[in-house]
């Protein structure tokens, strides 16, 4: 019954609809996974247990009995919420995400809660104030993050499906290094309502699953306009499978990201897969443009300044006033704020914290945060003039594959620009989907698809004929088969 | 680039953030590398002072003032001090005696 674990959705729900497998079956089927795998893998904060999880969805729909785990910051009612950090240890949230009522409508069995670096920032996972989480490719070495633990079940077989969130490459990056699709899609296509704030004009829910019709169908289950969100963009429901026959959009062009592929810190081995799936596309008919983007060497300075002055205004509101932690000592209002957050907060979101009051304050906005929002819109341009010449982008989606625990244990910096490629498309607000595309050092790599907004569709074709041409989907983490 | 351990407190103070003493080293450190890289904006930006800058295409939602139904009771649950339905809070000005 293991060829269960890393089946895909349309294969577990043909199982269901001929009644070879109960939902109950399959279900408990995927709970002994966790019970029997993720002691090893770390990839969720909570299990929870079949009754309760049985009792949330709809019976019927799209993602009828196929379970799926949300990362720990998009609210589930009823269940705790933590952005795995201290300060919200013991938060029940009291509502569903828009994006957890439409998979509880679309049948989706939610079976727990994943691991995340506290309140999404980071790229490794190692700053979840809880646990550690393993790449399932190689325990010594990180998932990634800051979608960590979503991506790590998915990947050890664990779920077939999984929900992360994006702020500068948090889904892509880890699916990178985890050999798995990961899409983040146009800013305002998921619903932000009940997803726990991080940096407000990037935070982007992301689809995580093992291929791309899976992507696309639990895309199709969550995208679309919500009252809920001002943000969320004016789009009905689509059936985002409905381009996949194999084939690439006719003459598409494919605009060849050359500063990316040639960028310092590169790893040969890994541009070399990036151009061997391009060369997958020029057998595919596509054609091969070569486009510069100067701007890609400011995204994550840009980024670093625009998500930290937006997170030190979101994050004002965990205060011990309200829910979460509260400090009992001090007697007085301010004492109690200050002490709850120091003793709430991990040193990388209160490092974080100060970093965005600093570029907002009155001595130094104009020289960070207003010169980020000006290089800001450069990169829009650059993205936007770009697609007025080609139809998609490809460039990697890390310049390395997954590194040892600790690695970045005296230099955050280096960690920070892991998202020197993802960061700009959410600057941008654009989408982009990371494919698995070979291996280096035992490894898996991925590139991405960059598209212009709302061309979800289009990369979903794109990636889907590629991934047809190709076995990576195929590959599993021989620890976990 | 370089931020003092002053500005550092400063900066935390204003964030509501208590910092203890062997925390400021490591804080500065972060803080200086990140805003040394970030630096790079500023030429750039120079360049293009001219730029429009339109942070998204979204127009503004409207919708109708009306209060939405909030499981109360459970919210109120969360306080992690109350009275009845009310927060409990510590004392708003400091006792001086």
């Amino acid at each position: 019954m293991n060829n269960l674990a890393f089946a895909t959705i349309t294969q577990l729900q043909e199982l269901l609809h001929t009644k070879k497998i109960s939902r109950k079956e399959l279900l408990d089927f995927f709970l002994k996974r966790f019970a029997h795998h993720d002691p090893t893998v770390g990839s969720a904060l909570e299990v929870f247990d079949a009754e309760s999880i049985l009792k949330t969805a709809a019976n019927d729909g799209p993602l009828s009995g196929i379970p799926g785990i949300l990362k720990d910051n998009i609210a589930q009612e009823g269940r705790r919420l933590t952005c795995a950090s201290k300060i919200l240890q013991n938060f029940v949230s009291t509502f569903d995400a828009t994006a957890t009522t439409r998979l509880k409508n679309a049948g989706a069995l939610i079976v727990g809660r994943a691991n995340m670096d506290e309140f999404a920032m980071g790229s490794s996972t190692e700053y979840s104030a809880y646990q550690k989480t393993c790449n399932p490719w190689d325990i010594s070495r990180v998932p990634g993050g800051s979608s960590g633990g979503s991506v790590a079940a998915v990947a050890a077989g664990l779920v077939p499906w999984a929900l992360g969130t994006e702020t500068g490459g948090s889904v892509r990056l880890p699916a990178a290094y985890c050999g798995v699709v990961g899409l983040k899609p146009t800013y305002g296509l998921i619903s932000r309502y009940g997803l726990v704030a991080y940096g407000s004009s990037l935070d982007q829910a992301g689809v995580v699953t093992r291929t791309v019709q899976d992507n696309a169908r639990v895309l199709s289950c969550v995208a679309g306009q919500d009252v809920k969100d001002s943000t969320s963009a004016p789009v009905s429901p689509t059936d985002y499978t409905r381009m996949l026959d194999g084939k690439i959009k006719p003459g598409l062009k494919i605009g060849v990201v050359e500063n990316a592929l040639h960028a310092h810190g590169m790893d040969t081995e890994v541009a070399k897969l990036v151009e061997q799936a391009l060369a997958v596309y020029t057998k595919l008919g596509a054609q091969l443009v070569p486009v510069k983007l100067p701007t890609l060497d400011y995204g994550a300075a840009v980024y670093f300044i625009i998500s930290r002055a937006e997170l030190a205004s979101n994050l004002s509101r965990f205060d011990g006033v309200r829910y979460g932690l509260r400090d009992r000592d001090e007697t007085t209002l301010t004492g109690m704020y200050r002490a709850t957050r120091h003793d709430g907060f991990g040193s990388e979101v209160k490092g974080r914290i100060i970093i965005g009051n600093y570029v907002l304050s009155a001595g130094h906005a104009s020289d960070f945060y207003g010169n980020a929002c000006i290089v800001r819109q450069l990169i829009r341009n650059e993205f936007a003039q770009t697609f007025k010449n080609v139809d998609v982008l490809v460039m990697p989606t890390s310049p390395t594959p997954a590194f040892a625990f600790g690695t970045f244990a005296d230099n955050n910096l280096a960690m920070d620009l892991l998202d020197y490629f993802t960061c700009p498309i959410n600057l941008a607000g654009i989408p982009a989907i990371a494919v698995p595309c070979g291996f280096t050092q035992n490894m898996p790599i991925g590139f991405q698809i960059v598209g212009p907004h709302l061309s979800e569709a289009l990369l979903y074709q794109t990636a889907y004929a590629y991934e047809q041409q190709t076995s990576w989907h195929t590959m599993h983490p021989q620890q976990f088969a | 680039m370089k931020i003092t351990k002053e500005e550092l407190l400063k900066i935390a103070h204003m964030s509501n953030l208590e910092i203890h003493e062997q925390e400021i080293a490591p804080l500065l450190k972060q803080i200086d590398d990140v805003l040394g890289y970030a630096q790079r904006v500023k030429d750039l930006a120079a360049q293009h002072s001219d730029v429009l800058v339109q942070d998204n295409d979204n127009a503004n939602v409207f919708r109708s003032d009306v209060v939405d139904c909030y499981a109360v009771d459970r919210i109120v649950q969360e306080f992690p001090d109350r009275q009845d339905r009310f927060i409990v809070v510590p004392a708003v000005l400091e006792n001086t005696k």
